[in-house]
């Protein structure tokens, strides 16, 4: 084999890398070249609203304040669903590594989050309670058994090794979090909030689209679709998409830097 | 300090009966060939495998500072994190520092999984050496060192051994620069 000098070897890198990121975004401007043509090609705005005027659109809209008052109603309601859930996981995955009764407990209920359809559980928190925070109740209850099993699974996978390091050296809970199992828990904690993420925006805005709490996002989004507004319902999906990625960024840049406090990076 | 070790593994005795005997504040150094059990009678003594014989056991009150065949520290975390949370907090850093010094090591704030095979030898054998134990367990402690960085080490666990029980196993060909007080062989 042929030793390539290293820099050469780094600059190959750099092209490749280059060269990745210039065809993905080629792609993107592919599919919305495509979707521009199909725009224009259709020719009926109520149908399709292409890329360029959906942006102007969603400019126009947040001249309003209303929007911006109705993207924090929004935004504060699924986090806090998500922050609710993920709070619920790390202590409950936690007690059930520990206490088997724990785990036998909560294990039915992370089987029936699963299996209800989502639009029943949103009928049925109708009739219970008001629709202003049934955003939070319904994200909760998606995101809640993904993280507890992904988190729990993490926790039962420890090395066994390292836990009888811990035994040996006669380690307290501190140290073993933090030598055992917060190392080996971390990156399947930040993978599953990652995809947890996803699921508490898609689901904490079709519980809106459904329950129409006043002064939510998902209110505009059926009001728009009620009066034939395609491209305001176009614009206000690229404004929950955007409020979505931005805050996926802002938890994990958080949970990265916890990571780093803790060097379990 | 005397005690008497049985262990099967599917059937098959790996220890029958063993009765390790020695000295307080004796280096014991145990010789088998691979294989034989050396690391199963160090597992035995300090109660991370449960013995199946029923005779009396010394060992068993006493606490137990262990370098193990493999290095078993936290990859993600410099090894100086490493050695400060696994002896409680109750060795300071300088202390550490000096440890790496004698060693011959550089850099303690280096994550471990960026470390040579040997510095992470050195940093399990610090890390054993400085915790408070009442005896020392070193499984093959020195994999990986050169005859130079073995000296370094022997120098080292002399001198922090304070007088306490060490268990040592490396292999049989090694000529350490270490003075055994025993030498105990299992035989097969
Ligand atoms: N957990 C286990 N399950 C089944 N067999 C085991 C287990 N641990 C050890 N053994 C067997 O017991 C025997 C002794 O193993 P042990 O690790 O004590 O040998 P050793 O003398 O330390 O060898 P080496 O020099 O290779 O480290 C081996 O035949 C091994 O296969
Ligand atoms: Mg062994």
């Amino acid at each position: 084999m042929q030793i390539r000098h290293p820099s050469a070897a780094r600059c190959q890198v750099r092209t490749s890398t280059i060269k990745t990121r210039l065809t993905k975004t080629l792609c993107v401007f592919f599919w919305l070249a495509v979707w521009q043509t199909a725009a224009v090609v259709v020719g009926q705005r109520i149908l399709i609203v292409g890329p360029v005027e959906v942006v102007i659109r969603l400019f126009e809209l947040l001249e309003e304040p209303e929007l911006w008052s109705s993207s924090v109603f929004s935004t504060v309601r699924i986090a806090g669903g998500f922050l609710l859930a993920l709070a619920s996981a790390i202590v409950l995955s936690m007690l059930a590594s520990v206490h088997r009764w724990v785990r036998s407990l909560v294990e039915p209920v992370v089987q029936a989050f699963k299996a209800i359809p989502v639009a029943s559980i949103i009928i049925v928190v109708l009739i219970w309670v008001d629709s202003r925070n049934l955003s939070v109740i319904i994200s909760f209850m998606m995101v809640f058994p993904v993280l507890y099993t992904n988190l729990l699974s993490a926790i039962e996978s420890t090395d066994s090794r390292m836990v009888e390091m811990g035994v040996s050296y006669r380690l307290g809970a501190y140290e073993k979090l933090r030598l055992i199992y917060l190392p080996q828990v971390y990156p399947y904690f930040l993978s599953s909030s990652s995809l947890a993420l996803g699921l508490a925006w898609k689901s904490g805005v079709a519980a809106e689209v459904i329950g129409i709490p006043d002064g939510s996002l998902g209110e505009r989004l059926y009001d728009a679709k009620v009066f034939f507004a395609t491209a305001d319902v176009f614009a206000y999906t690229l404004l929950i998409v955007i409020l979505s990625v931005g805050f996926e960024v802002l938890m994990k840049a958080l949970i990265r830097y916890l990571g780093r406090r803790l060097e379990a990076v | 300090m005397k005690g008497t070790f049985t262990k099967h593994y599917d059937g098959r005795a790996v220890l029958d009966g063993f009765t390790l005997d020695i000295h307080e504040g004796d280096i014991v150094r145990i010789m088998a060939p691979s294989g034989g059990g050396k690391t199963t009678l160090l597992r035995l003594v300090s109660g991370l495998e449960e013995n199946e014989c029923g005779l009396g056991n010394d060992f068993a009150r006493h606490t137990f500072s262990w370098v193990f065949q493999e290095d078993r520290l936290t990859d993600s975390m410099s090894g100086l994190s490493n050695i400060r949370l696994a002896t409680r907090g109750k060795v300071d850093r300088a202390t550490i520092l000096c440890a790496f010094e004698e060693l011959g090591l550089d850099d303690p704030s280096k994550r471990v999984d960026e470390c040579s095979g040997g510095m992470k030898r050195r940093m399990a054998l610090i890390r054993a050496m400085l915790d408070d134990g009442d005896v020392i367990i070193l499984d093959e402690p020195f994999t990986g060192l050169d005859s130079d960085a073995r000296a370094l080490a022997c120098r080292f666990i002399e001198h922090h051994r304070h007088g306490r029980t060490l268990l040592l196993v490396s292999h049989e060909e090694d000529v350490l620069p270490i003075h055994v007080d025993r030498t105990v062989s299992l035989l097969p």
